[in-house]
C-alpha cells in the first residue's frame, strides 16, 4: 500500500482541488494526476482499477494510473483496438459496462477482466481536454456504477483530472451578466455583515448567521434584507 | 405539539432543488462565498470537510432557491444567530 493510500481520503481531495484552483499547478500536475488516480479507487469498495486514456496521433496510452490492473486492463483494449476507454475517448459518451453480459461487445477486454476478477467499468469522457480523453474505473462487482453517489464522484474527479491535463479551467464560462449580478449581490451582503458587525459588535460569521435569522423570520430572500440594512444605514 | 420537520441536509437539498452545481456555485459568490465551483460540489457531496460559516453560505443559497418556490428554508443551518 502506498503513502498516498494510508492519506485520508479528505486530505487527498484537498490536495486534488486546490491543485485545479491553479496554486502549483505545473510543478504538481503529475504527482496530483496520481492522487486523483487514489481517489477514483475510493469511489467505492469494490474499485480496484482507476486510469485516464488519452487519444494521441500515435494511438492511445494512459498517461496516468492508479495500479498494475489499471494499466494492464486498458493495454487489454488498446490491444485489440476495442473497450469501453476507447469508446469513451474517441466518441465522447459514458461507457459502463457489465461483465460477462455486456462484455460482448469487448470480446478481449471481458477476458482479460474476467481473468483479474473486474466484473465492471465506468469510461467517462473528459470533455473540454485537448486530446481526446477518457477517465476509468474498474470493480469486482457488477452494478457498482449503476448508483448514484459513485456516479456524482466519479462525474466530480473527471472534471478534476481535466482541469489538471489541461492546465487550465474547463467549466463552462458563466455570463457577465451573471456574474455582474451576483457580485453586486455579494457587495450588498459584505455591506449589510459590516454594519451588523460594526453596531452590534459581532465578527463577520455572526453577522452573516444574524441576516440568515432576519431572513426566516420574515419570510424574506436574505437579499432584499441586506438591501434595506444598506439603504436605511440602521440596525432595527 | 407538532413534531418538527427534519431539515435537509446540504446533499438532500442540492437533490431536491434540481439545481445544477453552476448555479448553486454562482448563488454562494452572490453570498460572499469564496469557494471554487469544483469545491463546491465537494463540499456537497460531503469530500471535503466544510466549515460552519461555508455550510451556511451554502444552506443559504439552497434555501434561497427554496423561497423562490414557496418553501420555508428546508435545508438545515449549523449556526444560529449570537442576537436570537
Amino acid at each position: 500500500m502506498g503513502f498516498e493510500q494510508l492519506k485520508p481520503q479528505q486530505e487527498l481531495w484537498t490536495e486534488v482541488l486546490r491543485a485545479t484552483a491553479g496554486s502549483g499547478r505545473e510543478a504538481r500536475t503529475d504527482s496530483v494526476l496520481q492522487t486523483a488516480m487514489t481517489l477514483g479507487l475510493g469511489i467505492t469498495s469494490a474499485t480496484v482499477g482507476c486510469s485516464v486514456t488519452e487519444k494521441t496521433p500515435s494511438g492511445f496510452h494512459s498517461p496516468v494510473v492508479a495500479n498494475e490492473l489499471s494499466r494492464t486492463l486498458d493495454l487489454a483494449q488498446y490491444d485489440a483496438g476495442a473497450g469501453p476507454c476507447l469508446t469513451a475517448a474517441s466518441e465522447g459518451g459514458v461507457r459502463r459496462v457489465h461483465m460477462p453480459s455486456e462484455g460482448e461487445r469487448y470480446a478481449h477486454f471481458a477476458a482479460v477482466a474476467e481473468q483479474h476478477g473486474v466484473r465492471s467499468s465506468l469510461s467517462l469522457p473528459l470533455v473540454g481536454a485537448q486530446q481526446p480523453a477518457a477517465l476509468n474505473f474498474y470493480a469486482t462487482t457488477s452494478s457498482v456504477f449503476d448508483e448514484t453517489r459513485p456516479r456524482q464522484v466519479a462525474d466530480l474527479l473527471a472534471r478534476c483530472v481535466t482541469v489538471l491535463l489541461q492546465r487550465g479551467p474547463v467549466d463552462q464560462p458563466v455570463p457577465v451578466a451573471e456574474l455582474d449580478a451576483a457580485l453586486a449581490r455579494r457587495g450588498r451582503i459584505r455591506r449589510a455583515q459590516d454594519t451588523l458587525a460594526a453596531r452590534l459588535t459581532l465578527s463577520r460569521e455572526d453577522a452573516f448567521a444574524e441576516l440568515v435569522r432576519r431572513s426566516r423570520a420574515e419570510g424574506r430572500s436574505i437579499h432584499d434584507v441586506a438591501g434595506d440594512l444598506c439603504d436605511s444605514g440602521t440596525t432595527p | 405539539m407538532t413534531a418538527k420537520k427534519p431539515e435537509l441536509t446540504l446533499e438532500d437539498g442540492m437533490v431536491r432543488s434540481g439545481m445544477a452545481y453552476q448555479e448553486l456555485w454562482l448563488r454562494q459568490v452572490g453570498l460572499g462565498g469564496e469557494a471554487g465551483r469544483l469545491e463546491v460540489e465537494a463540499y456537497v457531496l460531503g469530500l471535503l470537510d466544510v466549515d460552519p460559516y461555508q455550510h451556511d453560505l451554502l444552506a443559504q443559497s439552497l434555501n434561497e432557491h427554496f423561497m423562490e418556490i414557496g418553501e420555508d428554508h428546508p435545508v438545515g443551518y449549523w449556526r444560529t444567530s449570537p442576537v436570537e
